[in-house]
């Protein structure tokens, strides 16, 4: 009896001893069976997408969250004013969609795709657990891998760092997970993924100007406005704070009313507390704070500093929601004819319209344009916002540089067909 | 036995604890311990093979010392010094030419070798990696293996495979970094084996720096090359393939359809008809039309290719030998030979900016530097001439000599425009000492 | 009997089956391992990171910029930022008593007005430049404040290429913690003072602390090799090794500054191609040149360099690497005149490669 215990003991040692040392031989082999296999499962939920709207063409990635086609994406991707919009998923199966609504603030779009059914979809995640240091896979269109070799473009990062951007280049205000790789073309509304194969984020353009760095907005940003957004409805940040209309003598804006329950309140914020500093910027009267309070994300954590009893006192206000059905006011979507793309940082006019004001006025293919109606603009969904915000009768001041020599237009504006 | 039972019962369940005890700590540092010893050990394994050509890299791929680069690092001299690493400054050896391809942007050479066997990197199968996969880059990015012609590694992975972007036909894309200098540095999987050749970049803003797109020139389509071209005369230029008369639908989102034909081309002998939808190219399935035209540019004229297509409710195979594929203009990833001893110590980008010609890169200590130059400037005139591109600014630099003065007016980002004056240098042969 | 032994059989496979299972499973466990391990690292150095802010005149950038001149600017030895983005960088915690170790290229140049440290605890305090090394681009700045967690030097001289290395640096706000993973990608760059790297640096993070996987001190991130305009990486940065910086430490609290080493330099450019030489060819000499004002010229072979036999270039570098600036050191050549080969002797005084 010994004998048999002696051998099933050696057996034991020897079964499970063996595949231990085998292991350590093949770790870099394991390591590529996780990281590929990871990637394979996660490829098919995302897709390339590109839309059209007067001020040029889009093209981007998204994510399907719905086997019957709800898709996430991006502002730069499918803007307000889009008319067209068309998917492509990694299948190869091509779909018109249908917006159903934006976020401004959280710079997001979601479309449904028509006639769609049996997809693969994406998990979302929870973003709140993402902290520098953590392992992202990003997946996107990036130069049309989707569309040209069905597959989406794989990097493996980790996230650098987590805060709340505000210098960004684009519009988005909010909190982001910065990860070490700048957006590349067709980056933009690609999903991130964690090790778990779920999505944290979005991938956004911000910082990859000025930085090199990639930026995704949080994916709890997204779920918490997801309903409303599938509703179509218009998300506001809401504080539940009230500010008085004159400064404070030493400087700052005076809290008029917090009101019990709501997210300022929640903080610690009370009525009487100065406002001294919103995220890092400083504040001196209440219409500069108003501006920085209706720019932030719903979703997003803020820093407020305020002066209480002669002490500096630090509160992060978790930001609400409040939600309004939109009124679908039909305006006439104008146009000056040019259609803008982005060639190295910079926005070029890729072709003008026969017969358009921009043709008249002398517009030539290939003008890089420095500012419209005043303002340094990189990017084509800036020329569409600037776009959707005409009416009837306004112009469009252009500048741009042809062979080093700066011009100045002033266009009028047409409605589009 | 009964007695023995406590006792025997007490060394089963010691195990077990043990077993039980995957003390999470322990674990995890175990296994990052042995997956860095791992990595560790695959750099010291293959960083021997690397070859240093110091404006590029490249990679021994067998003991008697064959190597290979890209084209547009080796293919201006058919005669190489090259270092490789070993001491505080590197060993030194002469490189001659075997074959140059111009399009498919490699070159193999021949190390003289003397008859002692070299650290190599076996050719590995690109064809079976897979996205997500880990790979190495080895290279002198920056010029940064200069010294001792120690290779820089980079890590990353696989981002995608065979990619058809413009005459990288069918390669790899990696988010390792790689950098000017890694251009004909090895590409590395976590074999130890060649996967590819890195060669190009893509970035989305106007400074060639990497910001997560690598290209690598894939090892399955060098393979065929070497098959190929075994006993060719040193010095050979080798072409790639096509199918002459074959025009397939302009619609990368959908499948690749044939939509023309030309009556008596290869395309016809090969039995292609309008409508048949390309299936497959050998073992490659192929979803578009990139893809297809991708595959078959991967092969070397002549090559024998089996394309199924689907005609109606059959499946038909065609057999394709494949035309020699024998583009017009320069190839976009060569830098010309210069044309004269004059000499600015910039690089330019190969494309035309803004109307202009840019420089991507000043040398360092050069004469474009004490005038003044910086990367990112655009040359819009020379000497009163009007400069469109980099092809006008080296035509006009032919005609200059070491020490003439030019004029130059140039467009720099945050001013106007601006001129500087630059006293031209004589070509330097290779770095000082 | 029968009994005894099924029941230790039953266990027994129990634990093997266990055992097996705990070691085949899946689920991403080395990425998973990976990447807790790296965030622990991180996590063990992050109360040494300090976010510094450095407010400088811009009005009088382009005199700064000039002076921002790293010296070693070629490919490969640091970067130049032709725009120095006004925006906090990073440092780390030295000693107890306040000194904080960042790259001299982060507060260089005479147009500062004020060093701004804040500690991770939320404190702030002025900081006060002292000396800096130019060899590793590290720089000390003391700040008035006791009892702080400095980091453990460790002995980085036997660091290995492929190791896996955290950069950990403050972010933009100031308070947020940044970690950017990668491998230690060369050793002894930057004329032998830096190892490199290729985890992502920015302008944010230089200065920042680098860890292994344990968690262990390696150095501090500082230079960047890039084209780009504002420091943006590309993934080829470097770090000053901690035991370098320990070596320095005393020197650089005493305010301090360790010039750039020279390495000698000759002058001359070598022939390529030239066979069945005995000797080191020369192809040109530069103007200006140690070797032009020792008599050196075009084409001469040098065969005896500082009393060492030269037959080829390899031998010639290494005889030059051994020498120091300044030293004189006699050579023998052979120069053909009118078709005679003669042997000259010369002496040539080492210079120092300009940058």
């Amino acid at each position: 009896m010994r004998s048999i215990f002696v051998s099933i003991f050696i057996s034991i040692v020897v079964f499970c001893g063996i595949p231990i040392l085998l292991a350590q031989e093949k770790r870099l082999d394991e390591l590529n069976d996780e990281s590929s296999l990871l990637c394979q499962k996660i490829a098919r939920t995302v897709v390339a997408i590109n839309s059209e709207a007067p001020a040029g063409n889009f093209v981007g990635s998204g994510v399907l969250i719905s086997s019957d086609g709800l898709v996430l994406t991006v502002t730069s991707v499918v803007p307000p004013g889009a008319k067209k919009v068309e998917v492509l998923t990694v299948d190869g199966r091509k779909f018109d969609a249908d917006v159903l609504g934006y976020e401004e603030r959280n710079t997001l779009t979601l479309i449904k795709l028509k006639n769609a059914s049996g997809l693969n979809c994406a998990i979302l995640g929870d973003s709140d657990k993402a902290t520098p240091g953590t392992f992202v896979v990003s997946l996107a269109d990036v130069y049309q891998s989707v569309v040209n070799e069905r597959q989406p473009a794989a990097s493996l990062r980790t996230i650098s760092g987590v805060y709340r951007l505000r210098h960004g280049d684009g519009h988005y205000k909010g909190r982001v997970l910065e990860f070490d790789a700048a957006l590349n073309h067709g980056s933009d509304g690609g999903p991130i993924f964690n090790l778990k194969g779920e999505v944290i984020g979005l991938m956004i353009l911000d910082y990859s100007y000025s930085k090199w760095l990639g930026c995704a907005i949080p994916i709890n940003q997204v779920k918490y406005i997801l309903d409303d957004l599938k509703q179509g409805k218009t998300v506001l940040p809401r504080y539940g704070l009230t500010l008085e209309d004159e400064a404070h003598p030493d400087g700052g804006a005076v809290l008029k009313m917090v009101k019990r329950g709501e997210p300022a309140f929640q903080s610690g914020l009370r009525r009487g507390d100065v406002v001294v500093e919103f995220d890092g910027e400083p504040i001196d009267t209440p219409d500069q704070l108003a501006i920085e309070l209706t720019v932030v994300p719903p979703g997003t954590d803020v820093e407020f500093v305020v002066r209480r009893e002669g002490e500096l006192k630090r509160f992060v206000v978790r930001v609400a929601k409040v939600c309004e059905d939109a009124p679908r006011k039909e305006k006439p979507q104008m146009t000056c004819g040019i259609i803008l793309e982005e060639k190295e940082g910079k926005l070029v006019v890729d072709s003008v319209a026969k017969d358009s004001p921009a043709e008249t006025a002398g517009i030539k293919k290939g003008d890089v344009v420095l500012e419209i109606d005043g303002k340094e603009i990189k990017r084509v969904e800036d020329y569409q916002r600037i776009l959707n915000d005409k009416s009837p009768g306004d112009v469009l001041l252009l500048k741009i540089e042809r062979a080093g020599e700066k011009k100045e237009f002033t266009l009028k504006l047409i409605e589009t067909k | 036995m009964l007695r023995k039972m406590p006792l025997t019962l007490a060394v089963i369940a010691i195990m077990f604890i043990f077993s039980g005890i995957r003390g999470d700590e322990t674990e995890d540092e175990k296994l990052v311990k042995e997956l860095e010893d791992s990595l560790v050990k695959l750099v010291e394994k293959v960083s021997p093979a690397f070859v240093n050509f110091q404006a590029g890299s490249g990679v021994c791929i067998s003991p008697d010392g064959y190597v290979l680069t890209n084209h547009h690092v080796a293919g201006r001299s058919m005669n190489w010094t090259v270092g490789m690493p070993g001491g505080p400054t590197g060993k030194r050896y002469k490189a001659k030419m075997v074959w140059l391809d111009p399009f498919g942007d490699i070159c193999l050479l021949k190390i003289d070798n003397k008859g002692k066997e070299m650290p190599y990197v076996p050719l590995g199968d690109s064809d079976s990696a897979k996205v997500g996969q880990f790979a190495i880059a080895l290279g002198t990015p920056f010029m940064t293996a200069r010294e001792d012609s120690q290779p820089t590694v980079t890590f990353g992975i696989i981002s995608a495979v065979h990619r058809n972007m413009g005459n990288y036909s069918d390669c790899i894309q990696t988010d390792a970094r790689v950098n000017p200098g890694n251009s004909g540095g090895p590409l590395i999987g976590m074999d130890g084996k060649l996967l590819g050749i890195n060669g190009q970049i893509r970035v989305r803003f106007p400074y060639r720096v990497n910001t997560g797109i690598g290209l690598a020139v894939p090892t399955h389509q060098i393979k065929r090359f070497i098959e190929k071209y075994k006993n060719v005369p040193d010095g050979t230029t080798v072409y790639h393939g096509t199918i002459n008369g074959l025009q397939l639908a302009n619609n990368p989102k959908a499948v690749a359809t044939v939509e023309k034909v030309e009556g008596g081309s290869t395309a016809d002998k090969a039995g292609f008809k309008v409508g048949d939808i390309i299936l497959s190219v050998d073992k490659y399935d192929i979803p578009s039309a990139p893809r297809f035209w991708g595959a078959i540019l991967a092969y070397p004229e002549g090559w024998q290719v089996k394309v199924k297509v689907q005609r109606g409710t059959q499946t038909v195979e065609l057999d394709v030998t494949l035309d020699k594929y024998a583009p017009r203009g320069m190839v976009p990833a060569q830098q010309p030979a210069p044309r004269t001893d004059a000499y600015m110590g910039v690089l330019f980008n190969p494309e035309p900016v803004n109307g202009g010609c840019q420089v991507q890169q000043v040398v360092e200590g050069s004469p474009a530097e004490k005038a003044g130059l910086q990367p990112g400037d655009i040359i819009i005139e020379a000497d009163e001439k009007k400069i469109d591109g980099p092809q006008a600014m080296l035509d006009f630099l032919a005609t200059k000599k070491p020490g003439d003065k030019i004029k130059l007016k140039l467009l720099r980002e945050g001013k106007d425009q601006m001129e500087l004056e630059l006293e031209l240098g004589k070509r330097p042969q290779q770095p000082q000492r | 009997m029968r009994r005894g032994s099924s029941i230790l059989l039953f266990f027994a496979l129990m634990a093997a089956t266990f055992h097996l299972v705990a070691v085949e499973s899946p689920e991403l466990k080395l990425l998973s391992a990976l990447e807790r391990q790296m965030q622990k690292a991180a996590a063990k150095v992050a109360q040494s990171v300090v976010s510094i802010y450095v407010e400088r005149d811009f009005s009088q950038r382009e005199g700064e910029e000039r002076e921002g001149v790293l010296p070693g600017r070629a490919a490969g030895q640091g970067g130049q930022y032709r725009t120095r983005p006004n925006a906090p960088v990073s440092g780390v915690i030295v000693s107890e008593d306040g000194a904080i170790a960042t790259t001299h290229f982060n507060v260089r140049g005479k147009n500062i007005k004020r060093i701004t440290v804040r500690l991770p605890d939320g404190r702030s305090f002025e900081g006060v430049r002292l000396g800096y090394d130019e060899n590793t681009d590290v720089a000390l700045i003391k700040i008035e404040a006791d009892g702080l967690p400095a980091v453990k030097f460790s002995d980085t001289s036997n660091i290995k290429v492929g190791q896996f290395v955290a950069v950990v640096g403050r972010a933009e706000d100031r308070v947020s913690l940044t970690v950017n993973i990668g491998i230690v990608s060369a050793l002894n760059r930057v004329g032998g003072n830096c190892f490199q790297h290729d985890a992502q640096l920015n302008y944010g993070n230089a200065g920042g602390a680098v860890v292994d996987k344990d968690g262990n001190f390696l150095g501090i991130a500082s230079y960047v090799s890039t084209e780009s305009p504002a420091g943006q990486n590309s993934g080829v940065g470097f770090a000053a090794p901690s035991h370098k910086i320990k070596e320095r430490l005393s020197e650089m609290l005493a305010g301090n500054k360790i010039e750039k080493e020279k390495v000698p330099y000759l002058g001359v450019v070598a022939a390529e191609g030239a066979e069945d030489v005995k000797g080191a060819v020369i192809a040109r000499v530069e103007d200006g040149t140690p070797a032009a004002d020792a008599g050196l010229k075009d084409n001469d072979v040098i065969i005896e360099f500082n009393g060492k036999n030269i037959e080829n270039w390899d031998d010639l570098r290494l005889a030059i690497r051994e020498c120091k600036v300044g030293q004189k050191v006699k050579l023998k050549v052979k120069r053909t005149v009118e078709g005679v080969e003669k042997i000259e002797e010369m002496e040539v005084t080492i210079g120092a490669r300009p940058f």
